[in-house]
């Protein structure tokens, strides 16, 4: 990827046809599409380069890791708001940012996780790739909480298809309405404890079913990319290339057009709008390294800095046109902010299949996709719905009545496979709330220069009823599986854990009501696109990323078609 | 289950959760004068704790045990950096501690002067409960040591690190270890 010289001030070599805002999971598609259709394309990345394969821990073992892949005492002490993430460890924590590099002001709390680099989220993404259904584009419409989505399902599903196969999403078609069924590779198969709550589940519980994840992990192999080495290893970067990321997929697709410039160290601090002309006409960037400010230019532009930072760069972009942030007409930019709620988490150990067990690890997990206000399902206590995710596995370590407590046969026990285990976890729906908001700290800033974001998110009437019935639903199905030492909590976890944070400058239909139109364009910008989270008009409960990535390649092939037409 | 939540259950499994070790350990406590602490591991100390893990976990006909796996430097590194002064003075009273009670008992013999089924009997007495924290402490970090080192991956669990396939649901072989 060429890298352009800071010095080269010439407006000529700082303008392209097309920018995009990050290089994560929706902006490395933005950059692939828009090379592949013809334009000079260039990405502005706020972090570092990371070349597909530059993952130095990826091949480590425990032995060789400091704290013996614990964070040490003074990681976990600087960073009360990561080290929340399970996932963080020493092994990936160079793919998150640190609590203090980022500061920003929680009203309420809301823990904001984030990766700044090349690839940004992709790299750690769970990688979990339900579509949407026809109903989750329909709810807003049919209760009246946020706004009509402007796309339905059928406007997607073409573009789910489009990026399905070029990603390599492993799954099973299941045939059930709630998760469309998509372009998949084979599925990985499930173990011996998964297949038995599968089957209680659905003997149970007729309108509830088990399924094997969709996810973009390579069951075979696609290109130069995977098959999947079955270490789940994933969030340290794959050397095999196993599953999807921006560094090993989109970037270098895009690269091999040789129509793509990257420039890392690059945080946008606002989109130029000219007034004459009514459209956005570039970008200023500040050099991360030096804090110099640079601009570049081209004729459409695409926001994927991930939700808080797109809109955060939308507010920050004033202009006599457009006082209250770019495309801000509706005043709405900043409002609805949604994550999913993972608060409800189990686990619960079983007794049975001691004869059978798994070779491998298996980078993902099982679902019981929502089965609450589906079809002819009606609740009294709640809204919209949500998911289980779950997963088995035997426990090291078979210690019983009668194991020596040390010694030879302790060791051995413990050296032994042991008793079953599952846990499981929420993925729930969060309704659009106007009041649930990112503004701007009008006192205080980062590093960079940048505002301060300042969160004021809550789960409301909604969303702790279905906290409720989630507690009841987990234990009613661990207890029809035969499980014992059921465990079923609210961890009441802040929000913004789901690492799904979205909404706060949505689509739809009508300018006054909201940010971006039917494509995905700012109503009254029409040349400058937001493709990430930000643009979520609801949540639904699906992991979020293969919609972002078939939004972004629906939206690109809108842009150019304006952009060969000269319409923008 | 996030590998904190493991390796609680791990030691829970173990019977060796008491007052002290794992979830202070784990917390990250952090010491600031580490090179004061280390000093106390004198060799005869490291020596002594060497023995008193070995007995804990053996090498055994298929791998190596806790003295293979350099136990007694991981506890070093690991109490030096981590633990709290209280759990410090605990964990350097626990090792001598045994080693009189041995000399009491087996008439001036200390610890490592022991045979190997001396040294087994002897530890046993440490298993009644309530348990000895500064025994525990000893216990938890053979455990958590041993089976993330090198000899208790690669020797006493089945070691895979690149599989390169996935098979779900399979019968348990005889004799099959432990995924590492």
């Amino acid at each position: 990827m060429s890298i352009p010289s800071v010095s080269t001030k010439g407006k000529a070599s700082h303008t392209f046809d097309a920018i995009v805002i990050g290089s994560g999971i929706s902006g490395g598609w933005a950059a692939k599409e828009f090379c592949e259709k013809g334009l000079q394309t260039l990405v502005l990345e706020r972090g570092r380069n990371v070349e597909h394969g530059d993952y130095p821990t990826a091949m480590l073992e425990s032995w060789q890791r400091a704290y013996r892949g614990r964070n040490t005492p003074e990681f976990n002490r600087a960073n009360p708001i990561l080290t929340q993430v399970g996932a963080v460890n020493d092994a990936d924590r160079d793919f998150f940012v640190p609590d203090a590099e980022h500061p920003y002001v929680q009203k309420q709390p809301f823990s904001w996780i984030k990766g700044y680099q090349v690839g940004g989220k992709s790299l750690l993404w769970a990688r979990w790739t339900q579509r949407w259904s026809e109903a989750d584009f329909e709810a807003n419409s049919r209760d009246g909480h946020g706004v009509d989505w402007p796309i339905r399902y059928r406007d997607l599903a073409p573009w789910y298809s489009y990026v399905e196969k070029f990603v390599g999403i492993a799954g099973n078609r299941d045939g059930l309405p709630q998760i469309p069924d998509g372009e998949y590779l084979p599925p990985m198969e499930m173990n011996a404890l998964e297949k038995h709550l599968k089957a209680q589940i659905e003997t149970n519980f007729p309108d509830r079913n088990l399924v094997i994840s969709r996810t973009a992990n390579l069951t075979q192999q696609r290109g130069n990319r995977g098959p999947c080495q079955y270490r789940s290893r994933c969030n340290r970067g794959c050397p095999y290339a196993g599953y999807f990321s921006s560094n090993s997929a989109t970037l270098p697709a895009a690269n091999a057009t040789g129509r793509l410039t990257m420039r890392p160290f690059s945080v946008v601090h606002s989109i130029i709008y000219d007034e004459t002309q009514q459209k956005a006409v570039g970008v200023r960037v500040i050099d991360t390294n030096t804090l110099e400010t640079t601009e570049f230019f081209a004729r459409v532009i695409f926001v994927n800095a991930a939700t808080i930072n797109s809109t955060l760069l939308l507010l920050n972009s004033t202009s006599e046109r457009f006082p209250q942030g770019l495309g801000n007409d509706s005043a709405q930019l900043g409002r609805n902010l949604m994550d999913h709620n993972y608060r409800v988490k189990g686990y619960a150990s079983h007794d049975g299949f001691k004869d059978r067990y798994y070779s491998g690890r298996r980078p993902t997990g099982v679902l019981i996709p929502k089965f609450r206000n589906v079809g002819t399902d009606k609740q009294e206590n709640f809204l919209r719905g949500y998911a289980f995710s779950a997963g088995g596995m035997r426990n090291r370590g078979n210690i019983g009545p009668d194991t020596p407590p040390i010694g030879a046969g302790f060791k051995k026990a413990l050296s032994e496979p042991g008793s079953w285990g599952m846990w499981l976890g929420s993925m729930a729906e969060m309704l659009p709330h106007p009041e649930n908001r990112i503004t701007l700290s009008a006192t205080q800033t980062d590093r960079w220069g940048m505002p301060q974001v300042e969160i004021n998110a809550v789960h409301r009437e909604n969303e702790e009823a279905m906290v409720k019935d989630m507690l009841v639903t987990a234990e009613e199905m661990f207890h029809a599986g035969g499980f014992r030492n059921i465990n079923v909590r609210d961890s009441k976890e802040p929000i913004g854990l789901g690492i799904h944070e979205m909404g706060t400058a949505r689509m739809g239909r009508n300018p006054r009501t909201s940010v971006l139109n039917a494509h995905n364009a700012i109503h009254a910008v029409p040349n400058v696109y937001v493709t990430d989270g930000a643009c979520m008009t609801s949540s639904s409960w699906q992991n979020p990323s293969i919609t972002y990535m078939a939004l972004t390649a629906r939206a690109v092939d809108h842009a150019v078609q304006q952009f060969n037409r000269h319409e923008i | 289950m996030n590998r904190r939540d493991a390796l609680k259950s791990l030691l829970t499994l173990s019977g060796s959760v008491t007052v002290f070790g794992a979830d202070k350990f784990l917390a990250g406590e952090h010491n600031a004068d580490v090179e004061h602490v280390m000093r106390q591991f004198t060799p005869e100390l490291l020596a002594l704790l060497g023995e008193i893990a070995e007995t804990i976990i053996p090498a055994t006909p298929d791998s190596g045990g806790a003295k293979a796996a350099g136990i007694a430097t991981f506890m070093e590194e690991i109490v030096s950096n981590h633990g709290t002064s209280e759990e410090q003075r605990i964990f350097f009273a626990a090792a001598p501690a045994i080693d009189a009670a041995a000399r009491t008992t087996y008439h001036g013999r200390g610890f490592t002067e022991l045979s190997v089924a001396e040294r087994e009997v002897h530890l046993l007495t440490y298993e009644s409960q309530p348990q000895d924290p500064g025994y525990a402490a000893i216990k938890q970090l053979t455990i958590w040591g041993y089976f993330t080192s090198e000899v208790g991956q690669t020797e006493a669990l089945a070691y895979d690190p690149v599989p390169g396939a996935f098979q779900g649901d399979i019968p348990l072989q005889p004799g099959q270890k432990a995924w590492n």
